[in-house]
């Protein structure tokens, strides 16, 4: 990987931990007035995808939408104001941290129904199709979405009429609490789809550059018109399925797993690739990409909490 | 824009249900009327894409499609698996992108299938997202009757869409409307649930050949009358017409005849303004009677108009939700022309 991409990998997990974070700080204050679905420990998928999407490129998401859409470009300030419920959000304050908008960008919107979205990526593709664009279309979603039919229905429909869609399946092994050991009768869903026509690849999820890599060369074929695919994204969420806790003790996971899985953070993962490859300069462009980041969110959250509430 | 172009022309040049000339008195069927809009509004917009199963098959949607893929190809006629779940998230997205598509249910009650996409998504993604294009597309929908088609086969979910103000709900009585109400549709940017249904395919009238637009948003009065306000709806209105002919031949009763035409919205004000001079109420439901559109209208009406009713508002329609499949028990089930005739006898003699 260049350098100069490798930074912007960088900054873009970074960019991703720091809001999750901040609103880990803001919520208690009860003027986040929408259900959080974080993506803390996720960050090298959405990361590593969008660094070769355009915005032309479209991105359908889910419930855990804020890593998709920040990764795609989503403006920090409308992120704020919509999570606060103010004038000037991405969706206007109607949509609230599970509906979040911005077509510039590609950031076609976000459905809080398990698999509702999926469809929906289906047909953004096929106006790419239609029109004889290199533009694909990515949709994220969780190990859960793969129970629904309507997943299993628009992969057939992409696998027969080939259209340019990445299926990206964030396994983080629950859907809210349920394992998927209690949810599925197979182990492996890869050999599943590519009976359906798609291209597959398994990854870990929390390995930035592998994610980029692998992605990089699926999203190239894809434009090419090779055809559909699937990633399968080994990962785990830090904190709870909904709102700012961490739920260990809840005990439906195993405290092992979840500190082994903190000690595989993607953002060490990849601060400790840039020491590597860039020894003398690393540290500090580290230092000073974490103050910019600090800095815009400081301000996106200032502007948000001072602008007027969004009324009808 | 093609529609925008067509609205402006059609305001020059109004076309409406009694202008002859137009189409020279050329008669055609409800069917033939929609197959002839479907491939207008193709023509008119490289961006209309229709999809459905069945959609290039002989004989399936009783040939209101036939022709089209070899005319426009199977990249824009999409013959498509029988997945109405998906396949209504796919209009959804490609409408999202800036397609017209319209997508064929053979059935309303298949429509159920996709709730989850209609309800969910469809209804709310122009309020929740920012939408400068809107989100045009067509949901086809079929109402059936009669041959025991039953209880799957033979509902109407007007009204349970009507419940959604994100998606517009019509039922159009007649081959001018369905052709001009299609074509609304597909240029609306609205999502559209666009009801037909299967007895009114062979229906006969004139239809100007050029494209032009009925609005979305209206009902019309197809009888002056001055007793009672009847108001109709999709195949409803075949028994209302005829109610109304014998009313005013045998009992000497003035009814005044409304086609709903569009459920969401509702067209109360055109409804008010017949009931004020009417003073009485009957609506003729094509479903079940018990939480159907006609409750609406009711509580509207009483609402807005109270003084001005001279006998409680009164509803016709199914006897329940379940359509039965014997053909006595059919009898039994829809009400007629006899039906609406009985009540509006009662609604006329109220009180006296």
């Amino acid at each position: 990987m260049q350098l100069e991409q490798a930074y912007r990998l960088y900054e873009s997990m970074l960019t991703i931990r720091l809001v999750e974070e901040t609103l880990v700080q803001e919520y208690p204050a009860q003027q986040i007035r929408t259900p959080v679905h974080l993506y803390v420990g996720q960050e090298a998928i959405a990361a590593g995808i969008s660094l070769h999407l355009s915005d032309s490129d479209y991105v359908v998401s889910n419930h855990r939408s804020h890593g998709h859409s920040i990764a795609k470009g989503l403006d920090l300030g409308s992120f704020f104001k919509e999570l606060y419920g103010k004038s000037g959000g991405c969706s206007s304050g109607w949509g609230g941290s599970m509906h979040l908008c911005d077509m510039d960008k590609g950031i076609a919107g976000t459905s809080a129904i398990v698999a509702g979205g999926i469809p929906i990526g289906a047909g953004l593709a096929l106006k790419q199709q239609y029109n004889a664009e290199a533009n694909i279309t990515v949709i994220y979603f969780g190990d859960g979405a793969v129970d629904e039919g309507v997943f299993w229905e628009t992969v057939n429909f992409t696998g027969l009429k080939k259209l340019p869609i990445l299926f990206v399946q964030e396994d983080n092994g629950y859907a809210s609490q349920t394992p998927s050991s209690q949810r599925h009768a197979y182990k492996n869903i890869l050999p599943i789809v590519e009976r359906f026509g798609l291209m597959t690849a398994e990854l870990d999820g929390n390995d930035p550059l592998a994610v980029a890599a692998t992605m990089g060369e699926l999203i190239q074929k894809i434009r090419m018109g090779q055809g559909p695919g699937f990633v399968r994204c080994h990962t785990f969420r830090w904190y709870g399925h909904v709102g700012v806790e961490d739920d260990t003790h809840t005990g439906y996971r195993n405290a092992a797993d979840v500190l082994s899985w903190r000690n595989r953070c993607p953002i060490k993962a990849m601060e400790k690739h840039l020491l590597v490859v860039d020894p003398v300069a690393a540290s500090k462009k580290m230092k000073a990409t974490e103050e910019i980041i600090a800095e815009k969110i400081r301000c996106a959250l200032q502007s948000a909490k001072e602008a007027e509430y969004a009324l009808d | 824009m093609p529609w925008t172009k067509l609205a402006a022309d059609q305001s020059a040049c109004r076309l409406d249900e009694t202008c002859q000339d137009a189409g020279a008195g050329r008669m055609i069927s409800y069917g033939e009327a929609i197959r002839e809009a479907i491939q207008q509004s193709m023509e008119l917009d490289p961006q209309v894409l229709v999809l459905g199963e069945g959609i290039d098959a002989a004989g399936f949607l009783y040939d209101t499609t036939a022709g089209l893929s070899e005319r426009y190809g199977t990249r824009r006629v999409i013959e498509t698996p029988i997945a109405e779940a998906a396949m209504t998230g796919v209009v959804t997205g490609a409408a999202v992108a800036g397609l017209r598509p319209v997508l064929m249910h053979m059935r309303n009650d298949f429509l159920l299938v996709s709730a989850d996409q209609i309800v969910n998504h469809i209804a709310h993604w122009q309020k929740i997202f920012p939408c400068p294009n809107g989100l045009p597309l067509v949901l086809r929908a079929i109402v059936a009757r009669g041959w025991g088609s039953g209880a799957q086969h033979s509902q109407s979910f007007h009204a349970m869409f009507a419940g959604l103000d994100g998606l517009r709900v019509v039922m159009p009585f007649t081959p001018y409307d369905v052709k001009g109400m299609f074509l609304s549709a597909v240029a609306s940017p609205d999502p559209v649930l666009f009801l037909e249904h299967r007895w009114l395919y062979g229906d006969k009238a004139v239809v100007p050949s050029e494209p032009y637009l009925v609005p979305l948003d209206s009902a019309t009065v197809r009888a002056i009358g001055s007793d009672i306000t009847i108001v109709g709806m999709s195949l409803s209105n075949r028994d209302v017409q005829k109610a109304v002919e014998t009313l005013r031949q045998e009992h000497a009763i003035s009814a005044e005849w409304i086609d709903l035409r569009s459920i969401q919205p509702l067209d109360m004000k055109s409804i008010i303004e017949s009931v004020q001079k009417t003073g009485r109420l009957l609506i003729a439901e094509n479903g079940p009677v018990t939480m159907g559109i006609g409750a609406e209208i009711s509580a509207a009406v009483t609402e807005q108009c109270w003084t001005c009713l001279k006998s409680p508002v009164k509803r016709i329609g199914w006897k329940g939700s379940t359509v039965p499949a014997g053909t006595k028990l059919e009898e039994q089930f829809y009400p007629g022309v006899r039906e609406i005739i009985d009540e509006v006898k009662r609604i006329a003699t109220y009180g006296k």
